[in-house]
C-alpha cells in the first residue's frame, strides 16, 4: 500500500542549522553570536543536529528461564525479526502478557505489567537486539535463594547479529552490568536512551520540587517507551503513559521535529528562571511589604514626635513662667535685702564717722589738756613776734590782774575740773559711738549675709529657670527634634511607598528568552509543515485499520489530534476502544512513514501492542488491521511489531506459524 | 564736712617735736641764737616732714616706696602694715592744703607758742640766688620741754614716735626731693591747689597686700629664723 501523499512535499522544508539559529537569536537580541553562546552555556543547554538520528530497535531473540512455584522449569526460547510477530494463545490469563512483559523487562528496564508472581519465578532473562546498529545482548538475572529477589544486569555487545546469535555469554564483550533493581533500569534507560540518540525530556511541573513551586520532571527512556508499548484499548491516552504534555513531545520527537527536544530543554530553563525571578520578586514583595510597614510604622512614629513637639513648645512657655516668678520674687528679695545693706552701710558710714570724730575730740582734747599743761607752765620770757625778752613788771602785773603778759588781755579761767569733766564728757561720747559704731559694723554684717543670702537665692532661682526652659524642656524638645530628624532620615533614605520598580531581567536572561523563542518558532514552523502530512497519513492508515467514518485529523503540538468522525468534532475519548487502539498504532506508523520517507527514522520501529481484539465485538475489524500491518511491515523494514491477542481466528492465515507464538498446553510456558 | 584742726597747743607741741626730731647740730654757724642746740634748715622741708606727720597712710604709703627700694628691708613693711591695721591714719589725720609746691600750713602761730616760751628761734636769711631761706632753731629749753612733754604727757608720746620715724625715713634727703616724692601720689598730685589732700587710706592698704603677698608677715620671717 502506498501513501497518498507527495513525498516530494514532505522535502519543501528543511530546519534551520544549529548557526542559524544561534544568529537569529544574536540578531533578535541585538548580541553577538558568542554572546548568545555563552549564555546557553550558562544555562546548560547544548545544540543538538537538527537532524534526527536514525532509531532502531529490532529484537532478534528472546530467552527467559526460570522456576514456577511448582518447581516446573521455565524455558523460554525464541527468535524474532523484524515484522509483525503474535503471542497467541486462546485462554485468557495464559500468560501472553507476561511473556510480552519479559521482553519489556529487557528492554525498558523495569517491568510494565508483569504479576509479581510470575516476575518470582523469573531467573534469567535474556534479550538479543539491535539498536540502532549495536548489537547488544541484555541479561537480566534474579537470584531468588536469599529469598528476597536480587536483580542484576550485564550488557554484552557482539559485532554482528550472526555472532550475537550463537555465541553464548561469555563469548560475548561485556559492556556494563548493574546490581539491584533500581540500577539496573537506569542501565537500561540510559544505554536504549544514549543509544537511540534520546536526550532525557525536561517537562515543567508546576507544583513539583522540594519547594512545591515548581520543577522540571525529567522523563526518561521509560517514557519514550510509551511509543513503543501501545497504550491497550481502554487507555485514553494516546501515546504513553504519562498524561500531560509527554503525549505531545513523543509525536514530536518520534516525527522527527528538529529542536524539540532543545526547545524542551530551554522550556525547563525558562521556566526554571522564572520561578526564581517569581521567588525572588516574591521576596522583594515581602521586602516591599516589611519596608511598607516599617515606613507605615516610622511614619505614625514621626506625626507623633511632631505633635509631642508641639506640645513641649507650647509647655515650655508656662514651665519657664512659674520659673519666671521665682526669679522675680527672688530678684525682689535680693533688691530689698541690697537697699537694705546700703542702708546699713550709710548708717555704719555714719556711726563711723561719728565714732571718729568722738575719737578725735577726746585724742584733741587730751593733747590740747597736756600740751597745755607742760607748755602751759612756761611762761613766755620773749615776744614771739620780735623775739625780745619781756620787763619783769609784766609777769608782776599778771600776777596781780591775771591779764596777759604778752598780749595785757585778761587770761582765761583755766578750770582743772571744768577739764576733767570736759574729758569724761568726751570719753562717754567715745564709748556711745564706738558702741554705735559696733552695732552699726553688725547690722552692716547682717544686711551683707542678708544680700548674699538673696543673692544665692536669685542665682538658684535663675539657674532652675534654666533648667526649666533649657535643660528640661529644651532637652525634651531636643531629644524629639532629634527622634524626628531621624525617623525623616529613614523615610527619605528607604525611598517611596510604593517600594521602588521590579526588577528587570538582566541581559542573560533576555537572550535566554530570545533563543527561546527563536526554537519555539521554528519547532512550530516544523510542526506546520509536517503535521498537515502526518494528518494525513493517520487518516489514511487509521481507515485502513478499520476506524469508521474518520473525516480528517488534525494533530496539535499539545497532542490532542481534533478529529472529525462522519462530519463532527469527536474527541479522542468518544472513540470506541479498538478504534483508539487503531488510531495509535496508525499514529505510530505514521510518525515512522513520514521520518523514514524524511531520510531518517525517528521512530524505533518497534511496536508492541497487547491484547489486540479484546474490545472488537467481531473479528474482521481484527483481521483487517493485522492485515494491513503485514503490508506495512513489507513497505518498512524497519517495522517490528510484537503482538498479543487471545482471538486466533484474527491472525489465522494472515500471519506465518513462525510468527505466531503459542503453545498447546493451558499455559505458554 | 567739717575739716579737722588741731588746737593751737597740738600744733605746737607737733612742731616743737619735730624740730627736735629734725634738728642738725648746729656746728659754727654765727647766727644761731646764744642757747641753740639745733638747726633745722628750710621750711620746705619742715612742712614735708609735716604732711607725713598728718598723713599716716602717706606715710605708710612711702614706707612701701622705700621697701620697694631697698627690699633687704622688710622692717619697712612692718611698720607700713602697723599703720595700715590701725584706726591711725583716719585718727591721726590732719588734713592740709594743696599749694603750689606741695601741702603747706602756716605754721608762724605754733612756731609763736614756742618762740615766747623760749623754746624755739627761726631765722630768715637770704640763701643762694637771693632766695629767703627759714632755718629753725632748737633752743636749749626746747630740747629739755621735748624731753619733759613725752615723760609728762603720755597723749603726747605718739608725735614723739611718728616725728622720730617720719624723720628717720626722708633723714638723707632733702626739702625737694621729698616734695618730688610726695607728687609721685596720684592723689596727691590730682589735688587741685586750694584743696585739702584726700586720703589714700585704702590704696594704701591693697598695696600693702599685695606687697604682704611676696614679703612673709613677721611672725613668719621668725618662724623661717628658726
Amino acid at each position: 500500500m502506498t501513501a497518498t501523499v507527495s513525498p516530494a512535499a514532505v522535502q519543501t522544508w528543511t530546519p534551520p542549522s544549529p548557526g542559524e539559529l544561534l544568529a537569529t537569536a544574536a540578531t533578535k537580541s541585538s548580541a553577538t553570536v558568542a554572546d548568545v553562546e555563552t549564555v546557553l552555556r550558562e544555562f546548560g543547554i547544548t545544540l543538538p543536529s537538527p537532524i534526527p538520528p536514525h532509531r532502531r530497535i529490532k529484537v532478534l531473540r528472546l530467552r527467559v528461564e526460570g522456576v514456577k512455584k511448582t518447581g516446573e522449569q521455565i524455558n523460554i526460547d525464541r527468535r524474532l525479526d523484524a515484522g509483525v510477530w503474535a503471542i497467541m494463545h486462546p485462554s485468557n490469563s495464559a500468560g501472553k502478557t507476561s511473556l510480552l512483559e519479559f521482553l519489556v523487562w529487557a528492554l525498558r528496564g523495569r517491568t510494565r505489567d508483569l504479576p509479581n508472581h510470575v516476575k518470582a519465578w523469573v531467573r534469567r532473562i535474556a534479550v538479543d537486539v539491535t539498536v540502532s546498529g549495536q548489537h547488544v545482548r541484555v541479561v537480566i538475572n534474579q537470584d531468588v535463594s536469599s529469598g528476597r529477589p536480587h536483580v542484576t544486569a550485564v550488557l554484552l555487545s557482539a559485532d554482528t547479529e550472526g555472532q550475537m546469535l550463537a555465541a553464548t555469554d561469555g563469548e560475548l564483550r561485556m559492556l556494563v552490568s548493574a546490581d539491584g533493581e533500581e540500577p539496573v533500569e537506569q542501565l537500561i534507560g540510559a544505554f536504549m536512551r544514549e543509544s537511540l540518540g534520546l536526550d532525557s525530556t525536561e517537562l515543567w511541573n508546576k507544583s513539583g520540587g522540594l519547594d512545591g513551586e515548581g520543577a522540571a520532571q525529567v522523563h526518561g527512556w521509560p517514557a519514550y517507551f510509551g511509543a513503543v508499548y501501545l497504550n491497550p484499548g481502554g487507555d485514553k491516552l494516546l501515546l504513553g503513559d504519562v498524561p500531560g504534555a509527554l503525549p505531545a513531545k513523543l509525536l514530536e520527537l518520534f516525527i522527527g521535529i528538529p529542536y524539540t527536544s532543545l526547545l524542551t530543554h530551554l522550556s525547563a530553563a525558562k521556566k526554571r528562571h522564572t520561578k526564581s525571578t517569581n521567588q525572588a520578586a516574591h521576596r522583594a514583595d515581602q521586602d516591599r511589604t516589611i519596608r511598607g510597614q516599617e515606613r507605615a510604622q516610622w511614619k505614625r512614629e514621626l506625626e507623633g514626635t511632631r505633635r509631642q513637639l508641639a506640645a513641649a513648645q507650647r509647655a515650655v512657655s508656662p514651665l519657664a513662667e512659674v520659673a519666671l516668678a521665682a526669679v522675680d520674687a527672688a530678684l525682689a528679695d535680693l533688691r530689698a535685702a541690697r537697699d537694705a545693706y546700703t542702708a546699713a552701710e550709710d548708717a555704719q558710714q555714719a556711726a563711723e564717722q561719728v565714732w571718729l570724730l568722738s575719737e578725735q575730740q577726746l585724742m584733741d582734747a587730751r593733747e590740747t589738756e597736756e600740751a597745755r599743761r607742760v607748755l602751759g607752765r612756761l611762761s613766755p620770757t620773749c615776744c614771739s613776734r620780735c623775739e625780745m625778752p619781756f620787763e619783769q613788771d609784766r609777769y608782776s602785773v599778771e600776777r596781780q590782774d591775771a591779764s596777759c603778759a604778752v598780749c595785757t588781755r585778761p587770761l582765761p579761767p583755766v578750770d582743772p575740773e571744768l577739764t576733767a569733766a570736759r574729758l569724761v564728757e568726751l570719753e562717754e561720747q567715745v564709748r556711745d559711738s564706738r558702741e554705735t559704731r559696733q552695732q552699726a559694723k553688725a547690722h552692716l554684717d547682717a544686711c551683707a549675709g542678708e544680700a548674699a543670702d538673696a543673692q544665692r537665692r536669685h542665682e538658684a532661682a535663675v539657674l532652675e529657670l534654666n533648667n526649666v526652659s533649657v535643660a528640661r524642656a529644651y532637652q525634651a524638645m531636643r531629644d524629639l527634634d532629634l527622634k524626628a530628624a531621624r525617623l525623616e532620615g529613614q523615610l527619605q533614605a528607604t525611598g517611596s511607598d510604593d517600594g521602588g520598580e521590579p526588577a528587570q531581567p538582566n541581559r542573560s536572561e533576555q537572550i535566554l528568552l530570545t533563543f527561546h523563542s527563536v526554537v519555539e518558532g521554528t519547532v512550530q514552523e516544523a510542526a506546520k509543515n509536517l503535521f498537515p502530512d502526518l494528518n494525513q497519513h493517520i487518516v489514511e492508515l487509521a481507515r485502513t485499520f478499520g476506524v469508521a467514518d474518520l473525516d480528517s485529523v488534525n494533530i496539535q503540538r499539545n497532542g490532542r489530534i481534533n478529529a472529525i468522525k462522519d462530519g463532527e468534532k469527536t474527541p479522542f475519548d468518544d472513540f470506541s476502544r479498538g478504534e483508539r487502539l487503531r488510531m495509535r498504532i496508525a499514529t505510530v506508523i505514521a510518525m515512522l512513514r513520514i521520518s523514514t520517507r524524511r531520510g531518517a527514522a525517528s521512530h524505533p520501529g518497534l511496536l508492541l501492542i497487547d491484547a489486540v481484539g479484546a474490545e472488537e465485538v467481531t473479528t474482521e475489524p481484527g483481521r483487517k488491521l493485522i492485515m494491513a500491518l503485514r503490508d506495512l511491515a513489507e513497505e518498512l523494514p524497519a517495522l517490528q511489531i510484537i503482538l498479543t491477542t487471545a482471538t486466533p481466528p484474527l491472525i489465522d492465515g494472515l500471519l506465518s506459524d513462525e510468527r505466531i507464538i503459542t503453545n498447546d498446553g493451558d499455559h505458554m510456558f | 564736712m567739717m575739716v579737722r584742726h588741731a588746737s593751737l597747743w597740738q600744733d605746737a607741741v607737733r612742731l616743737l617735736l619735730l624740730i627736735d626730731a629734725a634738728a642738725k647740730p648746729v656746728g659754727d654757724d654765727s647766727e644761731a641764737p646764744p642757747s641753740a642746740v639745733g638747726i633745722v634748715r628750710t621750711q620746705v622741708r619742715l612742712q614735708k616732714l609735716d604732711f607725713w606727720v598728718r598723713y599716716p597712710d602717706y606715710l605708710a604709703n612711702e614706707l612701701l616706696n622705700e621697701y620697694e627700694s631697698h627690699p633687704d628691708s622688710p622692717g619697712l613693711v612692718d611698720e607700713a602694715e602697723r599703720i595700715l591695721s590701725s584706726q591711725e591714719p583716719d585718727l591721726r589725720r590732719f588734713p592740709m592744703l594743696r599749694h603750689r609746691f606741695g601741702a603747706f600750713e602756716q605754721l608762724d602761730n605754733a612756731l609763736s607758742v614756742l618762740v615766747e616760751r623760749g623754746l624755739a628761734r627761726k631765722h630768715d636769711r637770704l640763701g643762694e640766688r637771693r632766695v629767703l631761706q627759714h632755718n629753725y632753731y632748737l633752743l636749749e629749753k626746747g630740747q629739755r620741754t621735748a624731753v619733759d612733754l613725752l615723760r609728762e604727757a603720755p597723749a603726747l608720746g605718739w608725735y614723739g614716735d611718728r616725728t622720730r620715724t617720719v624723720v628717720a625715713l626722708v633723714d638723707s634727703l632733702g626739702g625737694s626731693h621729698i616734695k618730688a616724692r610726695q607728687y609721685l601720689q596720684r592723689e596727691y598730685a590730682d589735688t587741685p591747689i586750694g584743696s585739702y589732700i584726700p586720703a589714700i587710706t585704702e590704696q594704701a592698704r591693697r598695696r600693702l597686700a599685695e606687697v604682704r603677698a611676696a614679703v612673709p608677715s613677721p611672725t613668719a620671717r621668725e618662724e623661717l629664723v628658726r
